[in-house]
């Protein structure tokens, strides 16, 4: 009896101090919505193939998801990766293929040259589709159609032979991170009147110009045309950064006409070129950028950019304000499992995100294929993203990015939405599915404080600031020239130096009250110092492109480089 | 001793007789001389000289040669004073001789000149006036009808006395030149275009009483107030050469308002004001504006006043039309590019109002 009271005793009282422990271990360790459990988990090795070729992975795992766990769960997932629903509709864009009718699709969509009325068969077709489908289509621009499409129809609307692939919407970013008028002796220029000058018309195409109309007559001009390109034409859009970017401009050229311009989606933005042209409009302040695309001056943007400067606008876009979050390099597997070596054995790149902050990472690669004006071919060579959330020392697989790149696809995986409540450190690793290149990486990774690990700034420019027609601004403090480590660098993939100038930033506006960091503050400087320059005199844009770059001053190494371009904007000699 | 008073006192007495005939006669003589000197006519030599004989006969001797207007009392009385056709016999007093002479002018060298009323003569006229029979000075007004047909409004006078409604008096005022200087107020028409003052000088050159040509110059100056798609802010200089026609309209022989057109060469310069070409040096550019000279037309009216024989004041106004280019250039000294245009169609039609003085020679 003794005996077994002296075990029993043992025995509970471990018991009773395992209870307590277990009760009382920190429970810091949670994923907000939809956590994975331990027990869930999939291996590092996670199986066969999913997906489908012709639909972007986060799409095939809403539809997944909508089919197995029901409409609610599958509106939680789009709510929690970023993507637009309503109600059962989800906004995508669905790319078409060019069609011809003599010629029989084939297998490869690479055509030596291609037109816009290659495209408006399928594009129509695909539009009657899509409405068949219970769908709406919001715009199309050559051969994108953006529409709003059923869940349940997307994997229809994939295997329609007019579709080449669907993904989401690409939503250009705002850059955020005028005491810039009197560095930039702006206001040496404000004094006195202009000298035979036809004015000057100046847009700023932005996301959102969200209190604008209290600002009139004081902030910016009494008067100001607007016109929005969003699906629901909401001038406003919630976003401040529209109007700050437009205070900045009207700071530098109170003489100026000042257009507004709103749009959500890439293709929202394409389809704004064509009117902006229309309306006679100079000058284009963009302080937007996407990482899609291979930064070597090739893709829509770019080409819409190029069409701009045909017609004699002068687009100045912000560099991107993703130096430390970018890192780039050479797939690399010394050890032959699959996944690429960031450095020596380490295949996990990590990154730390405050509490609530959305994971937000890309990754892209050097095989876009050929740009025929209209689309890429595409890749053949097959990379996945996977995403990894330290708890301890271990790494828990979270999720990943598993498009297919088979020929026809973008080489781009992209994985969005997860945030932890609590500070948390995040890594990511590729993964070699099919590829028989070792390719050139360009990994980003956005929202988070300081620069990633193994970041490399070179090379971290987005979207249009690689394009050859645009000016690129990267950003300088206002107070004492110093370079903003965050501001993108050049140079382009095929080695191009961007950007083309810098501008001040971390400068007063209105709008948001602290200071506004980052390019997309830099860039309306030096689109209110063309507008100044054009609205005060006769000269022509060449002209005053000329003249701010050999009045530019010279900052970092002697002459032009990736950081400062050809130096800080100046407009007094 | 009585008899030397008797005999003196005799011949003192017939001394008195001759004496008394004597003073007689020259009292007679003096009576006739003045009653023909009251009534004698005078005329005056109105050919360069004219000379005086003893007799009348060019082959007499010459007592002395007169000028023109020399101004001789015919000798005799009444109206019959001319000796023959051709000769007059004059008296006067000569300088020559220091005494008053009398001989023979020729006629043709003379004119006859009316002798001054006295007035007898006037009071003896009105009373003829007056005692003339009614129907006569009806007749008589009716005569002077056909002379002017304001007689019967104009007062009664002489009718030797010329009246105002006879024929005009004729002005005689003779085609003269000379040389002005002038001062006027000059006023652009173009609302950019400030007004000032400006001098200028010229040749007139008179011929004939309504007729003269004027050779002149002008000078002003004026603010431009900037005009965007003008001149800018600066200086307009002007200077108008003009040849001008005036139709003169004298009024008297001092008075001479006229009218007056032509047309000239104006030439412009145009300067930027300093202040701006400076703000936009201190920028990196360069400025530079030019005006074109032009031709211009002009028309007025003005008087000339002679208030000296040589001198007249004269006040002009006059409008000028001239209408030019310009040309604009915008230098950028940094990239080393010019920007330029034409400037079309810049107004410089001008209002000038003034005074000066002409020296008339």
């Amino acid at each position: 009896m003794k005996k077994i009271f002296k075990i029993n005793r043992i025995f509970w009282m471990g018991f009773f101090i395992l209870t307590i422990t277990i009760a009382f271990l920190p429970s810091n360790t949670s994923l907000w919505m939809n956590p994975p459990e331990i027990v869930d988990l999939p291996p590092l090795d996670d199986g066969p193939r999913e997906g489908h070729p012709k639909m972007e992975y986060v799409l095939y795992q809403l539809m997944k998801t909508y089919v197995n766990q029901g409409s609610e769960k599958a509106r939680k997932f789009a709510e929690l990766r970023g993507i637009d629903m309503e109600g059962d509709l989800v906004r995508v864009v669905a790319e078409a293929r060019p069609f011809r009718r003599n010629m029989p699709l084939k297998k490869s969509d690479v055509m030596d040259i291609v037109t816009e009325e290659d495209f408006e068969t399928s594009v129509n077709i695909l539009s009657i589709q899509i409405e068949a489908l219970g769908g709406r289509v919001e715009t199309t621009y050559r051969q994108l159609v953006q529409n709003k499409l059923p869940i349940e129809s997307l994997s229809h609307l994939a295997k329609t032979q007019h579709t080449k692939f669907i993904r989401l919407p690409i939503k250009p970013k705002p850059h955020i991170i005028s005491e810039g008028v009197a560095k930039t002796k702006a206001d040496d220029w404000h004094s006195f009147l202009h000298y035979r000058s036809d004015g000057a018309k100046v847009c700023v195409l932005d996301l959102g110009f969200e209190g604008f109309e209290n600002l009139l007559g004081s902030e910016l001009p009494s008067s100001v045309n607007t016109h929005s390109f969003r699906s629901d034409g909401d001038i406003s859009a919630n976003e401040v950064h529209g109007t700050a970017c437009a205070e900045i401009v009207y700071d530098m050229a109170p003489n100026a006409e000042l257009w507004l311009v709103n749009f959500e989606t890439s293709v929202e933005m394409l389809t704004a070129i064509d009117w902006i042209i229309s309306q006679g409009i100079e000058i284009i302040s963009n302080s937007t950028g996407s990482f899609w695309g291979p930064c070597n001056g090739t893709g829509d943007a770019c080409d819409t950019v190029k069409k701009a400067a045909n017609n004699g606008i002068i687009w100045v876009v912000s560099a991107g304000n993703e130096a430390e979050d970018h890192w780039a390099g050479i797939f690399h597997d010394p050890d032959k499992d699959g996944w690429h070596n960031f450095s020596g054995s380490d295949e996990i790149l990590y990154f730390d995100l405050p509490a609530y902050t959305l994971v937000d990472t890309l990754l892209k690669w050097n095989d876009w294929g050929t740009w025929n004006g209209t689309s890429f071919s595409g890749s053949n060579q097959d990379y996945d993203l996977h995403l990894y959330w330290k708890v301890g020392s271990n790494w828990i697989y979270v999720d990943k990015s598993s498009n297919w790149q088979t020929g026809l696809q973008s080489p781009v995986e992209i994985i969005y939405g997860w945030y932890s409540d609590i500070p948390a450190r995040w890594g990511i690793a590729i993964k070699k599915i099919s590829a028989f290149n070792n390719v050139k990486f360009d990994l980003f990774v956005s929202s988070h404080k300081g620069p990633i690990e193994y970041n490399i700034p070179s090379g971290s420019l987005t979207s249009p600031a690689d394009s050859p027609c645009a000016i690129t601004v990267g950003a300088t403090d206002w107070a004492d020239d110093s370079y903003h480590s965050y501001s993108s660098q050049g140079p382009t993939a095929d080695g191009r130096i961007k950007p083309d100038m810098s501008a001040p930033s971390g400068v007063s506006t209105i709008s948001y009250g602290d200071p506004f960091y980052g390019t997309s503050a830099a860039c309306p400087h030096v689109a209110g110092a063309f507008a100044l320059l054009k609205s005060m005199t006769p000269q022509t844009l060449d002209q005053i492109k000329a003249t701010l770059e050999a009045l530019a001053i010279d900052l970092g190494p002697l002459g032009e480089d990736n950081k400062f371009g050809i130096g800080r904007l100046n407009l007094v000699k | 001793m009585g008899t030397s008073l008797k005999s003196k006192i005799q011949s003192n007495i017939k001394g008195t007789k001759m004496n008394k005939k004597i003073l007689t006669f020259l009292i007679v003589f003096l009576v006739l001389f003045s009653y023909s000197f009251s009534q004698a006519k005078q005329i005056k030599i109105i050919a360069e000289k004219a000379n005086v004989y003893l007799d009348s006969s060019k082959s007499s001797y010459l007592i002395e040669t007169l000028g023109k207007g020399t101004i001789l009392d015919i000798y005799g009385s009444g109206e019959a004073t001319r000796i023959s056709r051709d000769w007059y016999n004059v008296y006067y007093k000569s300088k020559r001789m220091g005494s008053v002479v009398t001989g023979f002018i020729e006629a043709s060298k003379v004119e006859l000149l009316e002798p001054p009323k006295t007035v007898e003569t006037e009071q003896e006229e009105a009373v003829e006036e007056k005692t003339i029979p009614k129907l006569m000075k009806e007749s008589k007004t009716k005569e002077k009808k056909p002379e002017t047909a304001e007689v019967e409004k104009t007062p009664k006078i002489s009718p030797k006395t010329p009246s105002k409604t006879k024929a005009p008096k004729e002005i005689t005022v003779k085609p003269r030149s000379g040389i002005g200087i002038f001062a006027s107020y000059a006023m652009p028409s173009e609302g950019d275009y400030g007004s000032g003052l400006a001098f200028g000088l010229n040749f007139h050159l008179g011929i004939t009483k309504n007729i003269a040509v004027e050779l002149g110059g002008l000078a002003y100056k004026s603010n431009i107030e900037r005009n965007p798609t003008g001149l800018s802010q600066g200086k307009l200089s002007v200077i108008p050469i003009q040849l001008s026609l005036q139709a003169r309209f004298p009024v008297s022989s001092k008075i001479i308002p006229y009218i007056r057109g032509g047309a000239g060469y104006s030439m412009n310069n145009f300067t930027i004001n300093n202040g701006v070409t400076t703000q936009w040096n201190n920028l990196g550019y360069d400025i530079i504006e030019t005006v074109e000279n032009s031709i211009e037309y002009h028309f007025g009216a003005g008087i000339d006043i002679l208030v000296h024989k040589n001198i007249a004041l004269n006040g002009d106004v006059r409008y000028l039309i001239s209408n030019t280019k310009g040309t604009w250039t915008f230098k950028n000294q940094v990239i080393n590019t010019e920007n330029s245009g034409n400037l079309n169609e810049l107004n410089l039609n001008t209002f000038t109002i003034g005074i000066g003085f002409k020296y008339l020679f």
